[in-house]
Formats: C-alpha cells, sequence, structure tokens
C-alpha cells in the first residue's frame, strides 16, 4: 500500500465531511501539548510522503489519520496503517533513508499486509487468505534552494490463495497482482508554514497471474485433474498516469495536505490502478512530536 | 523511454518478481514428454521405396494389425480417454485472452473384466493421460501410463501393461478432425504388453487414424512404408518412391499420395 493511495481513497469516501474534519482537527490540534518540537518546513523538517525523506531531529513520532509512524533509529522508521487493523488487516512497513546528504537523499521502504478471512468466517474450511508486499525505492534531490525533486519506483505484490469446493470441483486456487509504479514529486517551500506539492504518477505495469489445482470426477471411473497457471496484462493499463496538486501546511506538531488530482486513480491498500480517469480528492492530516 | 518502452520494461520487471515467487507459487510439472518425432516423420515421409513383391507380407501385416485392433477395442478405450480430456477442456468455460499454461491429468479406471464395470483401481488397474496445454487449448502431444489395465472386448479378456520406457501410450494429434469423432488425435505411439485371454499378443507398435482409415507402419530392413487397407479390400501403399494404390494381389498403381 502506499501512503497517498490510502489518503487518496479515504479522502474519496469522506470528502463530503472534509469540513467537519478540519474542525475536529485543529481543535485537536488546539489541545495538545505546547513545547514539542517544531515541524515548519525547513532545510531539516520535509514531507515525508512520496520522498526519501524520514522524521529528523528529535521527533519520533507521527500520528495521522491514516497512518502511526515511529523512529526506531536515526533515519529508520516503522510505521503501519492503523484504521484497517479494524478490519483485522495485519500490516506493518519499515522505511529506512539510507543515505542523507547535503544535497541527495536516498531511501527504501517495505511493506506487508496480511488477511486471513478465516476471522470472519471461523467455520471456514480453507478460507482465503490475502497476503500484501510491496518494496519502494525513493530519491530526493534539492535542485534549488525551497525546491526539492522525489522520485520513488514501488513495486507490489498481492497474493490471495484459497481453497474452492464447488459441487463435483475442488481444489486449491491463487491468484497473484503485481504493480510497477513511478512516481514523481515536485515540493516548493513557499513559507514554513506553506509548501506546494505536486506528484506524478505513471503505472509501468500491471499483471495478474492466476494458478490451480483443480480436480472433478464425471463419473465413477473418472478423475480428471487441472494443473494451471495463468498471467494477464490486460489490467495493463497503457498510459495510466495521475497528477496531483497539494498544498501542505506545517504548523507546530500539526500537519495538514490538502488537494486534488486527476488521473486513474491508484486504489488504496492493493495499491492498483484502474482504467477510468477522472478527478479526486487528496487529503491527510498528522501530528508529529 | 517511450511509453511502449516502459511497460514493456515494468512487464519483465513484473515477471521477474514472479520468479523470485512474490506472485504465486510453482506450478507442479507434468514430466517431460515423449519424443514421438522420428515416428511422425516416418508416417509423413515413408523411408522405404515400394516395390511390388512388398505387397503380400504389407498387405498381410496391415490385415492382421487392423483385425487385432479392432479385437482389443483399443481405440475405443482411447477415444474415451482423449474425449474426457476434451471435455476437460471445454467444461473450463473459460475465454483465455492471455498467457496460461498447464496440464491436465486424467486418470481413468478401466472397467475390469467382470460383467459389469467395477471402478476397482486395485483390481481393474487405470490409464493416466497427461495433456499439456495453453492458451490456445490442449497441445498436440498427450500421453499416457498404463498401470495394468483389464478391461473386456466383447467376450475378451484384455489386459494392458507397460513394456518399459517413459510412457505408455503416446498420442499426437493430427490437423483435421477424423470422421465423426470431435478428437482431433491421429497418430498412437505404443509402449504396451498386451495380453488377451491370458496369451501376449504381439500388437502393433503405433498406428495413424487418418479420414480414411487407419494406417499401419510397416518395417523392412530398419526402413519404414506406410499401409492401409480400404473397405473395397484395397491395399493404399505410401513409400519413399511414391504413393500406391493395389487392386488385388500384384497390380500396384500410382495415386495421389495424401492419405
Amino acid at each position: 500500500m502506499r501512503p497517498t493511495a490510502a489518503r487518496r481513497g479515504t479522502a474519496r469516501r469522506a470528502s463530503s465531511g472534509v469540513a467537519s474534519l478540519l474542525v475536529v482537527t485543529l481543535a485537536g490540534a488546539s489541545v495538545l501539548p505546547a513545547g514539542v518540537a517544531h515541524a515548519y518546513h525547513d532545510a531539516h523538517e520535509h514531507i515525508q510522503d512520496d520522498t526519501a525523506w524520514t522524521l529528523e531531529g528529535d521527533k519520533s513520532w507521527r500520528l495521522g489519520f491514516f497512518r502511526l509512524d515511529y523512529t526506531l533509529f536515526d533515519r529508520v522508521t516503522v510505521g503501519t496503517y492503523h484504521w484497517i487493523w479494524l478490519f483485522r488487516v495485519a500490516n506493518l512497513n519499515l522505511k529506512w533513508r539510507l543515505y542523507g546528504g547535503d544535497r541527495w537523499q536516498w531511501a527504501v521502504r517495505g511493506g506487508f499486509f496480511r488477511l486471513d478471512t478465516a476471522v470472519f468466517d471461523p467455520d471456514a474450511e480453507s478460507a482465503p487468505i490475502f497476503t500484501l508486499g510491496s518494496f519502494e525505492l525513493s530519491s530526493s534531490v534539492a535542485l534549488f534552494p525551497r525546491h526539492q525533486l522525489s522520485q520513488s519506483f514501488v513495486y507490489t505484490a498481492v497474493n490471495a490463495k484459497g481453497r474452492l469446493e464447488d459441487g463435483e470441483l475442488s481444489g486449491l486456487a491463487e491468484v497473484g497482482a503485481t504493480n510497477l509504479q513511478y512516481v514523481a514529486a515536485y515540493e516548493i517551500r513557499v513559507s514554513r508554514q506553506l509548501a506546494l506539492v505536486f506528484t506524478g504518477r505513471y503505472l509501468l505495469a500491471q499483471l495478474l497471474s492466476g494458478q490451480s489445482d483443480l480436480a472433478y470426477y464425471p463419473d465413477d471411473f473418472t478423475t480428471v485433474e487441472v494443473v494451471g497457471s495463468a498471467l494477464a496484462d490486460e489490467v495493463d493499463f497503457r498510459n495510466a498516469f495521475s497528477v496531483t496538486g497539494a498544498l501542505a501546511w506545517s504548523w507546530e506538531s500539526f500537519n495538514l495536505r490538502l488537494g486534488m488530482g486527476y488521473g486513474n486513480f491508484n486504489v488504496p491498500g492493493i495499491n492498483f490502478t484502474l482504467e477510468q480517469r477522472g478527478f479526486f480528492p487528496e487529503l491527510d492530516m498528522y501530528w508529529t512530536f | 523511454m517511450n511509453a511502449h518502452d516502459s511497460s514493456a520494461c515494468g512487464l519483465v520487471l513484473l515477471a521477474a518478481g514472479h520468479l523470485f515467487g512474490c506472485g504465486t507459487r510453482s506450478l507442479e510439472s507434468p514430466g517431460d514428454p515423449p519424443n514421438v518425432d522420428r515416428i511422425r516423420q516416418l508416417y509423413e515421409i515413408p523411408n522405404a521405396p515400394f516395390q511390388e513383391e512388398d505387397l503380400a507380407g504389407a498387405s498381410l501385416f496391415a490385415e492382421a494389425a487392423g483385425a487385432a485392433l479392432g479385437r482389443l477395442a483399443l481405440e475405443a478405450e482411447l477415444d474415451a480417454l482423449l474425449d474426457t480430456v476434451a471435455a476437460a477442456e471445454l467444461d473450463s468455460e473459460v475465454e483465455i485472452p492471455f498467457e496460461a499454461g498447464g496440464f491436465i491429468r486424467v486418470t481413468r479406471i478401466c472397467a475390469g473384466w467382470g460383467a459389469t464395470p467395477t471402478p476397482d483401481r486395485e483390481q481393474n488397474g487405470a490409464l493416466l493421460a497427461i495433456a499439456p496445454f495453453t492458451q490456445g487449448g490442449i497441445d498436440e502431444l498427450i500421453w499416457a501410463d498404463v498401470e495394468r489395465c483389464r478391461y473386456r472386448a466383447g467376450e475378451a479378456r484384455v489386459e494392458l501393461t507397460p513394456s518399459g520406457g517413459d510412457f505408455g501410450i503416446a498420442i499426437l494429434s493430427g490437423d483435421e478432425p477424423v470422421g465423426e469423432s470431435v478428437s482431433p488425435f491421429s497418430l498412437f505411439v505404443l509402449r504396451l504388453g498386451v495380453e488377451v485371454d491370458g496369451v501376449a499378443l504381439d500388437f502393433v507398435d503405433d498406428f495413424r487414424v487418418v479420414p480414411s482409415g487407419v494406417e499401419f507402419r510397416f518395417e523392412r530392413g530398419g526402413r519404414s512404408l506406410v499401409v492401409r487397407t480400404d473397405s473395397q479390400g484395397d491395399v493404399h501403399v505410401r513409400a519413399a518412391n511414391g504413393a500406391f494404390l493395389c487392386e488385388g494381389m500384384g497390380s500396384c498403381r500410382e495415386e495421389a499420395s495424401a492419405p
């Protein structure tokens, strides 16, 4: 799962309640303890989404609407999308900024999600299990003062497997999907509180694959097993892309990001691109401390 | 790099991801297919020249082989197996517009020697066929192992056993459906021991079903002629030096080579 994807999806669902959310959030910000470290945009504090940056300095926590991140070590953060735990989706991601120079930053990030649908149906003999893994390589470079360009390659693989029992047909089936995206984010710091962020996403490839080992019994004398696999690039929508423009505010500890995007929507959670193009909102908010 | 190139690059990377297990598990292997290219070639281009003194031997051979085939009802047994494979392909009900592969494994328990067919694998044995497939359908070559298969052909008790080698039966599809059968398969290569009522039968190693009948390969001095008898009792011979129609013993003339 990609952070922007999660934000976009939830933002779409929650777009009608944006105003009330802002009220609640600002109220929350006002009751946070005073004296927490600053979160202004400056040379040491950068946006972490779609960039190679991690939390800096004495900041250890990031708590947002969608994510919780904690700095384990210098330049190493561990995080989770907390709200999907409500749906029993275990998930964890780890980001390591492996190089931090004056101009260049490089980072890698791995993510893992797992959903065993047996938790919803304990009586099921072999409920499908969904597993998602992602890997991301990012770089950020300071092109000019106040200008940062970040680029990422994001690889995501989803696997679902389970047992099929349908009349005379029985056996194991497994479906996998893989996805490779290129993401570029351009950040312009307007002031300590405000940055403009333009993000482009391009789908390099998206594949579906499936495997089965099914058996059926047309009569008492005959057993037919079908052991097969398939690979489809029909979901590899040519030239799928999205572009997003957003405003990112940063106060002492509270951060807010609002924007609008156009293009092929990237499905949150499974991080896959839809064929239809259109406009979509972007919303995120979090605290760092 | 244009969009098409970048997509191709992505596909390569994703395929690599699959190889490293990021997609789905690796498939069970159906085993190595038997190589029947040499026999296929001999049916298509026989390498022995035909002389009229060969006619008697070739004719007797084809008649005996045809009679044995009918006596064993082997073609019916194999057709049942092939129809099951064909049905499995149709039953998939999937129009596959993408890359696919795998195999169908059919286990068919033989009917046994009793008055009533009994699905008792331990007692009656089985035929175990492998049919690889791709998105284009069933491959042209399928093969089967024989597990002491017992069945009745009329009143006769037939038992098929493996005679050694990597397979018992290999079946190579022809280009056209044959006769009224929906089965398109045509070349049958057999590595079988055959017993009828407890007596070993010297049976042919291969035969080919064509629209006009069944062809047999008649070996002479290490080379092959292809022989077929038709319903009028005439003998058709294909050889290195042409195709011949022999109406009665000793009166042969050249004919068009298509079977």
